[in-house]
């Protein structure tokens, strides 16, 4: 194989017919001078434009039909020919790049030779950290056992990707127990319902986790002060769509009422009602507003506060925010309102457990 | 080529534009005399004729592969094409790979002022290779002559011969084969250098929609001498079908007027006309014409089999001029 070009995050290779090249399959291009090699996934595969081959292959139509002969090639070229035809074209991805001691980084902007590299097949299980800090089990492959690293989840975003029926939710679920079972606090954000049994086996037994499960109308309230301006100005925002006029006018109200000690969501939208400012600013914001009442997850009187909802997460404690049946609408409000407070959280939160937390979005 | 072991190839480059020397079709230019077409040649309407008769087309093809430090590797393939009443065969021999050493010896006998005068390669490049081009072209036709019988073959080119580079005494034997077995050899040029008043000869004759043909050999011959170039075929112009165009054709002399009209209204019978010319023949020119492809696979097998190291020198035009740099006529 050789490498023809690179764009961005990718890299084309040149994949000769004698050379197995699969979609998914990883390769390494070493780059001998610089001690690394460039790891990259193959996406997608075409054949390699080779200039003249619609000639070729237009004559050869030709002898499909009437038309029949024999070739005498004492050289043998016709097999160089057929070679050329079927040249492939691998589009990769970079996923990292591979230090000499075998370590993954995540650069990917630096060239490796065209002519010095050499490209070789990358074993995908190479990249599965096994045993690490926090061993996570996930199974066995070749009736080897693979674990990965919990603490090497940390940090960052991940992403469980594959084709309906593979194993994402499986694995998600595989995951998050452990990870809870290392003490993280763990967040669900569960749009299907299917994590609400999750401290259940198969076989009806209770497993070790402790797993609380909440929804609108279901236990999960919140207040209009307990969540703050920020929060509850991302939700329209973000969520609603509030144009920025307007929320501007609707901080301007947030801040009347917080003096005034009455922060309700029924009291903002009567500020609203009375509030002077131009009639399609008192319209989007009405409009949204009611939106939040309908949605039942605003409860003055009994809000879920971020006290107890760390108290259940802590220690390992996983919350399933249940989202099943709710609107989209209903959906997005939640997701921006735990991203709000976490966000929150984060910033004043000194020092953080290694596991910090654990959110899955599902669907 | 052996000797090419461990030295470097300067592939040349490909592309769907600039590709490739000329196939055979170089003649010289010819004045013929304005008077001579006043006095009115004969134009002979083509009848086409629906027999079934054999019909064979060859051709020939070279195309330049790369430079070595001593010379030019080229490759060389024919085709020869038989069109029977239920198919169409044919058998292609190559690609066959030459190595043209820039200097025998013998530089002396060329002048210096025509080195590189043809499209990169020197006038002793050239000959060689037209010496070898036409030494297969000429192998195919002799085996097409032996082995049509009573039918009619096609080749690419004329049946004008006397150089040394093209041997009369071999298109003789050719044109003698295919008599012994009844076939009757015509040669079409599809393009021509004969000239009346500087104007190209097909363009007097090109508004006549019905085919036919138009015997102008006299006219040429009293413009040559007879030796060493030797006009072994009548020259003609023809046109075989009404939307076609006018090719020089020449015929073998041998063949009568009248043989010689019958032969080209069963060509227009038998075989397809596209454009004027025979399918038989334009097939054998598309089988013998390299691809892009073609070339590219033949530098890989001169770079792997003969251990050559591939080394793409910098086209000096392009460095220079830019998209201005090019020459249709650089092989």
């Amino acid at each position: 194989m050789r490498i023809y070009r690179k764009e961005a995050d990718e890299v084309q290779l040149i994949a000769f017919p004698d050379e197995h090249v699969q979609k998914g399959d990883y390769f390494v291009i070493e780059d001998p001078a610089q001690s690394r090699g460039l790891l990259v996934q193959a996406i997608d595969l075409q054949y390699a434009n080779v200039p003249g081959v619609l000639e070729d292959i237009l004559r050869d139509v030709m002898t499909d039909g009437e038309l029949s002969g024999e070739d005498v090639d004492p050289l043998n070229i016709s097999s160089q020919v057929d070679a050329l035809k079927d040249t492939r074209l691998a589009v990769c991805k970079i996923r990292g790049t591979i230090a000499q001691d075998g370590s993954l980084s995540p650069s990917t902007s630096w060239l490796p030779s065209r002519t010095a590299s050499k490209i070789r097949p990358y074993a995908v299980n190479r990249l599965i950290m096994n045993g690490g800090k926090m061993p996570v089990k996930l199974g066995h492959n070749d009736g080897e056992p693979i674990s990965v690293d919990a603490s090497g989840l940390d940090g960052g975003l991940n992403i469980i990707t594959g084709r309906k029926g593979s194993g994402k939710s499986h694995l998600a679920k595989l995951l998050l127990l452990s990870i809870a079972g290392w003490g993280a606090p763990c967040i669900v954000l569960d749009v299907n319902g299917e994590y609400i049994n999750l401290h259940k086996s198969k076989d009806g037994r209770q497993s070790s986790a402790r797993l609380t499960v909440l929804g609108p109308r279901s236990g999960l309230n919140f207040s209009m002060a307990k969540l703050g301006l920020r929060t509850v100005a991302g939700v329209l925002s973000h969520a609603l769509d509030l144009p920025a006029t307007s929320s501007k006018v609707f901080t301007t109200i947030w801040k009347d009422l917080e003096a005034r000690g009455d922060l309700t969501l029924p009291t903002v939208i009567q500020a609203v009602q009375s509030w002077s400012c131009h009639d399609s600013v008192r319209e989007a914001l009405t409009s949204r507003l009611q939106v939040l009442m309908e949605s039942g997850l605003f409860d003055e009187a009994n809000p879920l506060t971020e006290e107890r909802i760390l108290h259940t997460i802590e220690g390992g404690g996983v919350l399933v925010v249940n989202l099943k049946n709710q609107s989209q609408i209903v959906r997005r409000i939640l997701v921006e309102i735990f991203l709000g407070e976490l966000t929150k959280r984060r910033k004043r939160t000194c020092t953080c457990a290694i596991l910090t937390g654990m959110i899955l979005l599902r669907g | 080529m052996q000797s090419l072991r461990g030295s470097t190839l300067n592939p040349r480059t490909v592309s769907l534009v600039d590709m490739g020397l000329d196939d055979g079709d170089s003649e010289e230019q010819l004045e013929i005399g304005a008077s001579s077409i006043a006095m009115g040649l004969k134009r002979n309407p083509i009848n086409p004729l629906r027999e079934s008769v054999p019909i064979a087309a060859c051709d020939a093809s070279s195309v330049k592969i790369g430079e070595t430090e001593t010379g030019m590797i080229f490759a060389i393939r024919a085709v020869a094409v038989w069109r029977q009443p239920d198919r169409i065969a044919f058998t292609r021999w190559g690609p066959l790979l030459f190595h043209i050493p820039n200097s025998d010896g013998h530089q002396e006998k060329y002048r210096d002022d025509e080195s590189r005068a043809f499209g990169g390669l020197s006038v002793k490049t050239l000959r060689v290779l037209t010496k070898l081009r036409n030494h297969v072209e000429r192998w195919v036709q002799e085996e097409l002559a032996m082995s049509v019988k009573d039918g009619v073959v096609l080749f690419d080119g004329s049946l004008t011969a006397g150089t040394p580079d093209n041997p009369s005494s071999r298109v003789q034997r050719i044109l003698s084969t295919a008599r012994n077995n009844n076939s009757i050899v015509i040669a079409l040029s599809k393009s021509t250098q004969l000239t009346v008043g500087g104007k190209n000869i097909l363009g007097f004759f090109d508004a006549e929609r019905i085919p036919h043909i138009i015997d102008i050999t006299s006219v040429v011959e009293n413009e040559y001498p007879a030796y060493p170039i030797r006009f072994l075929g009548r020259v003609c112009v023809s046109k075989l079908s009404p939307d076609g165009f006018l090719f020089r054709t020449d015929i073998d002399r041998d063949a009568d007027e009248q043989q010689a009209l019958v032969a080209l209204g069963r060509i227009a019978g038998t075989d397809v006309i596209f454009h004027g010319y025979p399918e038989t023949l334009r097939i054998a020119h598309i089988f013998s014409t390299f691809t892009a492809n073609e070339i590219l696979a033949v530098q890989r097998f001169v770079a792997s089999n003969h251990h050559v190291s591939l080394q793409a020198r910098p086209n000096l035009r392009r460095s220079l001029f830019g998209p201005f740099g090019t020459s249709r006529y650089v092989a």
